[in-house]
């Protein structure tokens, strides 16, 4: 399958380019590397690995010529850098595809993503900054006979490392526009109904009696849209499944999503509440971290902009909790009393979740919430425009983190406190200062945290940071970081140095475990 | 020979071609890809091409500092940009579930005057080699791709406007100014 698709791909453009018609397609890329030299680090037990250097490189290529697109995407691991997988070592043609599509038709053959709703019960897709890639091999085949009514088909196998895992999986998914269908004149409601259906079959040879190989998992959702208010919501049906990582649970997964939001003249508010019980759900069973995830369970809280907000993140867990979110976001107009000549932004957020009440059968019960606290963060920013030059950005952020529950390792309930002062100063049109005090205040973990940041940019091309975070009433340890960039039109080089505490990072709330390290790192980031 | 040296000769010859299409090749068009409006609805990037004013496609999310400070900037001097050369400028967020549903409030709560649309799966990102936002494009009304700046810098806009002031005067039957 992979060696078709590219023997496509390259006889395609081989035809264009000996009839001098590759005028007529276009070649379309991205270049990403990112380097780091490691030193050793007493004070952090940052040590310096065998090989002293990481890095992370990745060309993606794209052809198009009409309904005509072909592609490869080469990544290289020599070795890979702090907090990626050991086992991504190496290079390979990980990524071919050959896609037709016109608009009814889009058929792809190889390498592909694709996400049915909003993700509950099955997405595939690239975050590089986790090292995460969910791709599938196979054949995915779109069609669109009416205006008011698509279905998709996936089929293939799902990406692992530098390879493909052992599970084969088989989906489906249809969406009807109901207004298109029944009242094509009314132009200002939008109502869609689609449904889902996910199959995952790995053979099983060991000694359990009854044990699923093949699991499914299957959802309806809707969406509504009119005026003032829209809704979302989907449900979610899946399988048992008994693995390691759900602790051999034999409750079938259900999951429910309900986002409601109104939104008016400088105003708008939006709600997610959700439930999940068992939602695990991975193309191998055996597989861990972020490999072969096939559904997208992110942690619905705010993902925060500042380094100090971000120690202690939140991340979903699959096998059971409830909560929600609620964020608000208000302008003040600008001449106006409070709003000043220049107006205001506020914006609130606040989100809660606890663990799922355990029945008399042993069981989670579904939508029923347990006496375990989790997480909850309640937060507010302020955004005024003091003068044609200066700008101002205040934040608070209270957040109470359950370690003992979220984190395998850890034991603690966490309760911290952060406050954020972010200034811009505009020197003059191209030249400009930012600059960042943040505070965590905490009775627990690694105690009180302050973080300073200054950062100088001078459009087009230029910019250069330093920052410090610094621990005291604990390790007493500085974090100091620094580091340039230059970019000119598509293109990106930056040089970083700097001390970087273990953690989480957490992109689009899936979390990576980074080890602390110490180094100097290069990175270049390019598109054509 | 083994299958894997053919295989990576045939790869190197692969990206010579395609290294040598893309010094001749003509102008990048924008891709037809499909993205969601707000209320929910598919639509596809081929809608984005105007052709009578330049398009501005930004491409942002809700958890991403500089772009946050670059649609504030540009929703600062938008009504005077359009006096001057009129374009449509359109904010492609690249949240995903975890936070798609906050574009909207988002949008209407900042009182931001643009079109959004949603690449939830950054499918329309990386048809156009996007590896991070903030992102703009500017495509001219024959649909070609004639400006892309990766990142964001407060002073960065002027040039982006600049660009959209000369494609105004490309325009046949426009003046420099209205």
């Amino acid at each position: 399958m992979k060696n078709i698709t590219i023997i496509i791909a390259l006889g395609l453009l081989w035809v264009n380019h000996v009839s001098g018609q590759v005028l007529n397609g276009s070649l379309s890329g991205s270049f990403e590397s990112n380097n780091i030299y490691y030193f050793d680090d007493i004070s952090t037990n940052a040590l310096q690995p065998d090989n002293p250097v990481g890095s992370n490189n990745y060309l993606k290529l794209d052809y198009r010529r009409g309904p005509i697109a072909a592609g490869i995407q080469y990544e290289a691991y020599l070795a890979p850098l702090a907090g990626y997988n050991p086992l991504l070592e190496g290079n390979d043609l990980v990524f071919k595809y050959f896609q037709y599509a016109n608009h009814h038709l889009d058929l792809t053959v190889g390498n592909f993503y694709e996400q049915f709703g909003s993700g509950l019960v099955f997405r595939s897709y690239e975050e590089r900054a986790i090292g995460l890639n969910t791709a599938m091999d196979g054949v995915r085949l779109k069609f669109q006979p009416f205006p008011f009514f698509h279905i998709r088909g996936i089929w293939g196998k799902q990406r692992k490392y530098l390879d493909n895992g052992q599970g084969t999986v088989r989906g489906l998914d249809a969406e009807v526009d109901l207004i298109r269908l029944l009242n094509p004149a009314d132009s200002n409601t939008v109502f869609l109904a689609g449904g889902s259906w996910i199959n995952r079959y790995q053979p099983y040879t060991g000694p359990v009696e009854n044990y699923p190989p093949a699991v499914n998992a299957r959802s309806v959702r809707l969406q509504f849209d009119r005026g003032f208010f829209s809704l979302y919501s989907e449900y979610v049906n899946k399988d048992r499944e008994p693995t390691l990582s759900n602790e051999n649970s034999n409750e079938t997964g259900n999951g429910l999503l309900v986002s409601p939001s109104f939104v008016g003249n400088n105003i708008g508010v939006n709600f997610n509440l959700r439930c999940l019980k068992n939602m695990e759900f991975r193309s191998e069973r055996e597989a861990v971290n972020q490999t072969l995830l096939l559904n997208y369970l992110p942690a619905l809280t705010r993902q925060h902009k500042y380094a100090l907000a971000n120690l202690y993140p939140f991340g979903a867990l699959a096998r059971g909790e409830i909560g929600g979110q609620m964020d608000v976001f208000y302008r003040i107009k600008r001449n106006s009393f409070a709003g000043g000549k220049y107006g205001m932004n506020l914006s609130a957020n606040a989100s809660w979740y606890n663990n799922l009440a355990t029945g008399e059968d042993g069981n989670q019960q579904f939508l029923t919430a347990g006496d375990r606290k989790l997480f909850h963060d309640v937060n507010i920013e302020v955004e005024k425009r003091l003068s044609a030059k200066l700008k101002t950005i205040l934040s608070y952020i209270n957040l109470h983190y359950n370690e003992g529950a979220i984190l395998a390792d850890g034991n603690e309930f966490i309760r911290s406190q952060v406050a954020v002062v972010d200034v811009h100063y505009r020197f003059s049109v191209r030249s400009s200062l930012r600059a960042e005090i943040q505070h965590l205040w905490s009775k627990h973990a690694d105690r009180n945290w302050l973080y300073g940041l200054v950062e100088y940019s001078l459009a087009p091309g230029f910019s250069f940071y330093a920052s410090d975070m610094v621990n005291y009433g604990s390790t007493g340890l500085h974090y100091a970081s620094a580091g340039f960039s230059f970019s000119r039109h598509t293109t990106r080089v930056s040089f970083t140095a700097g001390r970087n505490r273990a953690g989480l990072v957490c992109v689009g709330g899936i979390c990576n475990m980074v080890p602390a390290y110490t180094g100097i790192g290069v990175s270049v980031v390019m598109s054509f | 020979m083994n299958l894997k040296v053919i295989m990576r000769r045939t790869l190197f010859i692969f990206c010579c071609c395609l290294v040598y299409a893309s010094c001749v090749q003509a102008q990048k068009k924008l891709p037809s890809v499909p993205v969601q409006n707000l209320a929910g609805r598919v639509v596809s990037t081929e809608s984005f091409i105007n052709s009578e004013v330049p398009v501005v496609l930004s491409f942002w999310a809700t958890w991403c500092k500089p772009c946050l400070l670059e649609l504030e900037t540009i929703a600062e001097v938008y009504e005077d940009w359009q006096m001057e050369a009129p374009f449509r400028f359109i904010a492609v967020s690249t949240d995903d579930s975890r936070s798609a549903t906050r574009v909207r409030s988002m949008t209407a709560g900042k009182g931001w005057p643009y079109d959004v649309y949603l690449d939830y799966n950054q499918e329309f990102m990386r048809a156009l080699n996007i590896s991070s936002v903030p992102y703009q494009v500017v495509v001219n009304t024959r649909g070609e791709i004639v400006y892309e700046h990766s990142g964001y810098k407060p002073g960065d806009e002027i040039y982006l406007f600049e660009k959209i002031k000369e494609l105004y005067r490309e325009i046949p039957g426009q003046t420099d100014t209205r």
